[in-house]
């Protein structure tokens, strides 16, 4: 028996809805303020004439997996500096990802950090306490960035904007 | 979310459990598991979550109306394959054609890449097999979209695998039961998967780390132990996974295809991928390479088939010229044993088996590296060529803070670790009921102090 057209009427007009909602989703991904490639070396100099980082020193892969657990591979590039002295929560990550699944790690990393850091001062360093608890995650398409201390919100809006268009 | 995380193992895993144990009905069961499902994914990944429905939505009405049409079964097919074979290029491969379009012929065309959606090419092998399979009529229609979304997103094998075919749980999607036996069995096999994980994956995948192999030079030996930790821990974080996936699924009253056995005890490269990674080989071969024409073809035709495939297998791992080069690496192996090992009748089994362990020792060093220039960092470093020696103070500090981890993973990962689980899986249940105790607090433990440590194959 042949199928009545209004069937197959009906799978064409279904096609092209989903084909149109597939679209519109891309689109609107590639539509969102893409990261340029931001050079993590310009925005290290950025960050220090700024003088966003006078209780931070410029982090080691090893820092950076004691801290947060995350390995060199675990991003395509990373900018970390880390506290100056084990009483200073002054620390800056920015980390390029190249997948979702990166992001998800290093946003997971960052949030770990937070409540270790806070767990660590609570009840012991008040002010390293509500510093902690105004720290700030970002993240947009390309970049996860992290930073906490005295100039955090400074940091984080240099950042963004090295990384926005 | 990762399953060897507290949030998971002591809140999203014990919640989903009593929901849907405690509910008698199958249809609000498989309701309360795809809700479930979603938001294990969202945890990570809320934004992809859309694009999971739609290709949920696009798969669905592809078998609905593949089955209304039967004049255009052949071309809803082909209107399946190119859309989510589409979606996945677009997701996982984009850049890199662009990468090598802009290598080949000096262009200077912007890729804007877009960070890749955790377990696509997982969910969308899955998602092409109940297509082709609904085409080839192996499989019945599933006319519930629900139950259709539950097969995509089930969470226990969303991100990682195994790769489970539309046609191993068709009946359980419909009717299934969950035992006391059943749900002890599950829960023994998702613990020892968790300890292979926190125990053994995390640990040796910091002994890679601290050995420095890939990011500069070293010592010969230290890189013969970097890469032996490696070799380790890629086999024990993604069994341990699969095996947390199976023992899940096994609580939920699933039967989820086995997708390891001991693959570090075979004596070829050829018996190695019949036991690694087995859901993803077998989906090679069911939807690729028999489609080719397999081995019945004449023997040009028949090696091109095995290359294709091979190439094929790397690029799904990612989208990286050294991916592609591990997979084309494995398919000249396979060749090689084929054509000419193989003939020799009394190779030596001692022998058979170093030689294979060694194949897939190098087989890893293409496979750890992000780029071929780290490639050539570990293969610099393995034979020798950074000239800082063959045994340094690192090598030997390597070896004295590691080497029972080492040790003890090494005969872990052999045929005889496999048996014995089973064994106390079947015959001693008060062994295995202490022994999971005690891993469950060991675990925990390490849990509660660990950082944050995902499994090696999400980026896949």
């Amino acid at each position: 028996m042949k199928t009545p057209l209004r069937v197959k009427i009906a799978f064409v007009a279904c096609m092209l809805l989903l084909t149109a909602c597939l679209a519109v989703f891309i689109g609107l991904r590639l539509r969102r303020p893409h990261p340029q490639a931001c050079d993590f070396a310009v925005l290290s100099e950025t960050l220090s004439e700024a003088g966003t980082l006078p209780d931070s020193l410029p982090g080691s892969d090893a820092s950076l997996k004691r801290a947060f657990g995350l390995l060199p591979g675990s991003a395509e590039e990373f900018l970390y500096f880390e506290p100056a002295t084990f009483m200073d929560v002054d620390e800056v990550l920015v980390a390029r990802v190249s997948s979702e699944a990166q992001a998800a790690d290093v946003r997971a990393a960052c949030l770990a950090r937070i409540e270790a850091q806070k767990n660590n001062f609570e009840s012991y360093g008040t002010d390293q306490f509500s510093l902690m608890n105004e720290a700030l995650v970002y993240e947009n398409g390309g970049y996860v960035c992290y930073t906490a201390g005295h100039h955090a919100a400074e940091a984080m809006a240099l950042i963004r904007k090295a990384i926005e268009r | 979310m990762v399953f060897s995380s507290t949030v998971f193992v002591f809140f999203f895993l014990p919640l989903c459990l009593v929901f849907t144990l405690a509910e008698p009905d199958i249809r609000v069961k498989n309701i309360i598991l795809l809700l479930f499902s979603l938001v294990f994914y969202a945890w990570g990944e809320p934004v992809y979550v859309i694009l999971m429905v739609l290709s949920i939505l696009l798969n669905y009405t592809l078998g609905r109306f593949m089955a209304a049409i039967p004049e255009w079964r052949k071309g809803i097919l082909v209107l399946g394959l190119v859309m989510n074979l589409g979606i996945l290029g677009f997701f996982k491969y984009y850049g890199f054609a662009v990468d090598i379009l802009n290598r080949a012929f000096g262009l200077q065309l912007t890729a804007h890449d877009l960070p890749l959606p955790i377990g696509i090419s997982f969910y969308t092998f899955q998602a092409l097999s109940y297509v082709i399979d609904l085409y080839r009529g192996n499989v019945r229609l599933q006319k519930n979209v629900l139950d259709f979304g539950l097969y995509i997103t089930m969470f226990p094998q969303l991100i990682a695998g195994p790769i489970v075919r539309y046609s191993d749980v068709q009946e359980q999607l419909a009717d299934r039961h969950v035992t006391a036996a059943g749900l002890g069995r599950g829960m023994a096999r998702f613990l020892f998967g968790l300890a292979k994980k926190v125990l053994l994956a995390n640990r040796l995948g910091a002994v890679f780390d601290a050995s420095g192999v890939l990011t500069g030079p070293t010592g010969t030996l230290t890189a013969w132990v970097g890469l032996l930790a490696y070799s380790l821990q890629i086999y024990f974080d993604f069994s341990g996974y699969s095996d947390m996936a199976i023992g899940m699924g096994e609580m939920l009253g699933f039967d989820f295809p086995e997708n390891f056995n001991a693959p570090y005890g075979s004596a070829s490269v050829t018996d190695f991928w019949r036991r690694w990674h087995m859901t993803l080989g077998t989906w090679f071969r069911e939807y690729v390479y028999i489609p080719l024409g397999g081995n019945r073809v004449k023997p040009a035709r028949h090696i091109a088939n095995i290359l294709i495939v091979w190439g094929l297998t790397g690029l799904w791992h990612g989208a990286a010229a050294n991916f592609v080069l591990w997979g084309l690496y494995y398919g000249l192996l396979l060749l090689f044993e084929k054509f000419v090992w193989f003939r020799w009748e009394k190779r030596p089994a001692w022998l058979c088996h170093a030689l294979t362990l060694l194949a897939v020792f190098f087989g890893w060093g293409l496979f750890c590296c992000g780029s071929l220039a780290e490639c050539g960092q570990i293969f610099s470093n393995l034979f020798g060529q950074a000239h800082l020696g063959f045994v340094d103070g690192h090598s030997l500090h390597l070896l004295l803070s590691h080497g029972a981890l080492l040790a003890a993973g090494a005969a872990l990962s052999l045929p005889w670790a496999v048996r014995l689980r089973q064994a106390l899986m079947d015959r001693h249940l008060m062994f295995l009921v202490v022994l999971c105790a005690a891993l469950f607090v060991v675990c925990t433990a390490f849990l509660v102090t660990q950082n944050y440590n995902p499994f090696l194959y999400f980026r896949f």
